[in-house]
């Protein structure tokens, strides 16, 4: 038997991680590339994307491992921002203890949820997530000493450069998606997915499922959280847009596009975020909503094709039908025939195209 | 005593589904519960299992009062269970179906893994380990389910018609494996089932549940001379002579 250590190691040296390893250095070097100002919009956008891939990964937690499935990812976003906002403006504090504030009360709205999990569970859950986002978010509205209502919270700050946010932003990136991968293999992570697919074998097994159940809201939270207090800092300003439940939607996107439970999932679905920026950019911003439509159409053609989002797709298999396709080759099965490609992510039960495609 | 469970009842609405019902399970032993379909068999291992609540009645595990724990604090005091339509993880595969069994038993990943591999060799699923549940035959999955209730390390081993739905090859080798279970890993074995044969080449003792009430404990080769049981399964009508 290897040892622990020389199986993680094997494992993550996959050709998809090192791919991802190579892709990611010319985006390291955006800053770098462009000259001037020109740089400032392409930066923005990766911290953008990163974040979501943040946001996404904490949905992921939630509801991809632990398959409890939540519509107002949002709160924790929102409580993050305003928490560093109010710190900041109100109680003229530094901006540390606005982030620690926002994830010790994302952390007590976890717990929460966490506690309504143990009495609700599917449908029921996921609509109670929609309450308490919109129970946050009308107090968001209404608490006008402390929230400014719906004009927001403006908050100054000392000029940071931006390259500061851009490589923060990647680094949380990176280090999140990694932090998922390696939950998903760990003990908890086992614990998560035993309760996703099984509730019942899971408690017969000795799951604790409460204690479980809240032990990953209470992660997505605190982490979902930072994100909020990241963006607020940066952008300058949180309002109750924070909140929203396009927010929750878009994180949701993110991942179900990408793939439900994998590392990977919402790394190749924050693509997706891109989309609404490059209309923003092209069209002008009249027809950014023209990007929802977008979602709406892409996420039904997945649901359709590909239900298990991106990382389903197998790129040799799709590459070796394409070939097979354009050149008459007589043996056509070499290479159509399956290809086990390790996602990195899915510890055992990593998903080959070749197990759900319909074509066979 | 290893295990009782005393005057256990549980009504739903009109119905009862068990009524004042008593057993005992001495360690070591394997003990059958047996009984026409409806008679409470099952509602009876949800109850010991933690699943349901029972209206009155108490069950107690080496000296210890389990009444009204929850089933995941039921396994952690030695009790594992299968079920009567094999439950699995669908998406996972055989060896992390296997691990979170073990993990009930240690936080380390790689001893559950390392146990997790003894296990599936043991149980003949060696060379499936990657396997997702969903691509399994029923016999697999039964086994899976089975090792993955070994894992927790039980000492008393529930088993919920765990050769229902198995071709005859696949009782007698399910049989093996039960008496190399027993074995090698000495726990106890409460057990409801249907097929006759294997009641008669396994159990030691026997207790048969019709409306909810015992109405007989004896040896199974007993099973036949017993008119009460004889009329549970037959009707009034058949007479044995």
């Amino acid at each position: 038997m290897q040892s622990a250590k020389t199986e993680w190691i094997g494992d993550w040296i996959t050709p998809k991680n090192l791919l991802v390893c190579i892709l990611i250095v010319p985006v390291l070097l955006i800053p770098f590339f462009y000259k001037g100002g020109a740089a400032l919009l392409p930066m923005h956008l990766v911290i953008m994307v990163a974040s979501y891939i943040v946001l996404a990964q904490t949905w992921n937690i939630l509801s991809g491992l632990t398959g409890m499935f939540s519509l107002g990812h949002a709160t924790f976003y929102g409580l993050g921002g305003y928490a560093l906002a109010v710190a900041m403006v109100k109680l003229k504090l530094n901006p540390l203890v606005g982030l620690a504030a926002g994830i010790v009360l994302s952390a007590f709205f976890g717990l929460l949820l966490g506690a309504i999990s143990s009495r609700l569970t599917g449908f029921f859950f996921t609509i109670s997530t929609i309450a308490l986002a919109q129970v946050i978010r009308t107090i968001a509205m209404q608490w006008t000493p402390v929230t400014n209502s719906i004009t927001g919270l403006k908050i100054f700050r000392p000029i940071v450069s931006r390259m500061t946010f851009f490589y923060l932003s990647i680094a949380m990136a990176v280090a999140v998606s990694i932090f998922f991968a390696y939950l998903r293999r760990s003990r908890t992570g086992s614990m998560f997915v035993a309760i996703r697919e099984n509730i019942n074998l899971a408690r017969s097994l000795g799951v604790d499922v409460v204690r479980y159940k809240t032990i990953s809201s209470v992660i997505a939270a605190m982490i979902a959280s930072v994100v909020g207090s990241f963006i607020t800092y940066y952008i300058q300003v949180v309002d109750p847009n924070y909140l929203s439940p396009i927010i929750s939607e878009k994180i949701i996107m993110v991942s179900i596009i990408g793939g439900m439970g994998y590392a990977w999932g919402p790394i190749f679905g924050s693509v997706l975020i891109l989309l609404e920026e490059f209309i923003r950019g092209t069209l002008g911003a009249r027809y950014a909503p023209l990007a929802s439509t977008l979602y709406g159409v892409i996420l039904i053609v997945f649901m359709l094709f590909r239900p298990k989002g991106i990382v389903s797709i197998n790129l040799k298999r799709s590459f070796g039908m394409a070939i097979a396709a354009l050149t008459p080759s007589k043996d056509v099965n070499a290479s159509v025939g399956p290809n086990p490609e390790n996602l990195g992510a899915g510890g055992g039960s990593t998903l080959h195209a070749s197990q759900f495609s319909k074509e066979k | 005593m290893f295990f009782e469970i005393q005057g256990i009842t549980k009504r739903y609405g009109g119905l009862v589904a068990n009524s004042d019902v008593s057993l005992h399970v001495n360690q070591h032993e394997i003990v059958g519960l047996i009984g026409p379909n409806g008679a409470g068999k099952s509602t009876l291992f949800q109850i010991i299992d933690g699943f349901v609540r029972p209206d009155s009645g108490s069950i107690r595990f080496k000296d210890k009062d389990l009444t009204r724990l929850p089933t995941f604090k039921i396994n952690k005091a030695g009790i594992a269970c299968t079920f009567q339509h094999a439950q699995l993880f669908p998406q996972l595969d055989v060896l992390e179906s296997v691990m979170i069994g073990a993990y009930c038993r240690t936080t380390h990943r790689a001893a559950a893994r390392q146990e997790a591999e003894k296990l599936v060799a043991f149980t003949g699923l060696q060379g499936k380990e990657s396997t997702l549940i969903d691509k399994l035959t029923m016999f697999d999955r039964k086994r899976v389910e089975l090792t993955a209730a070994l894992a927790t390390r039980p000492e008393l081993l529930l088993l919920d018609e765990l050769f229902a739905g198995l071709n005859s090859t696949e009782v007698s080798e399910m049989v093996d494996l039960v008496l190399r279970i027993r074995r090698e890993m000495k726990p106890t074995f409460l057990i409801v089932e249907h097929v006759i044969k294997v009641i008669m080449s396994i159990c030691e003792r026997v207790y048969v549940l019709d409306y909810g009430k015992i109405i007989a404990e004896c040896k199974p080769d007993e099973l036949s001379k017993n008119p009460l049981v004889v009329k549970a399964y037959l009707g009034e009508e058949y007479d044995a002579s």
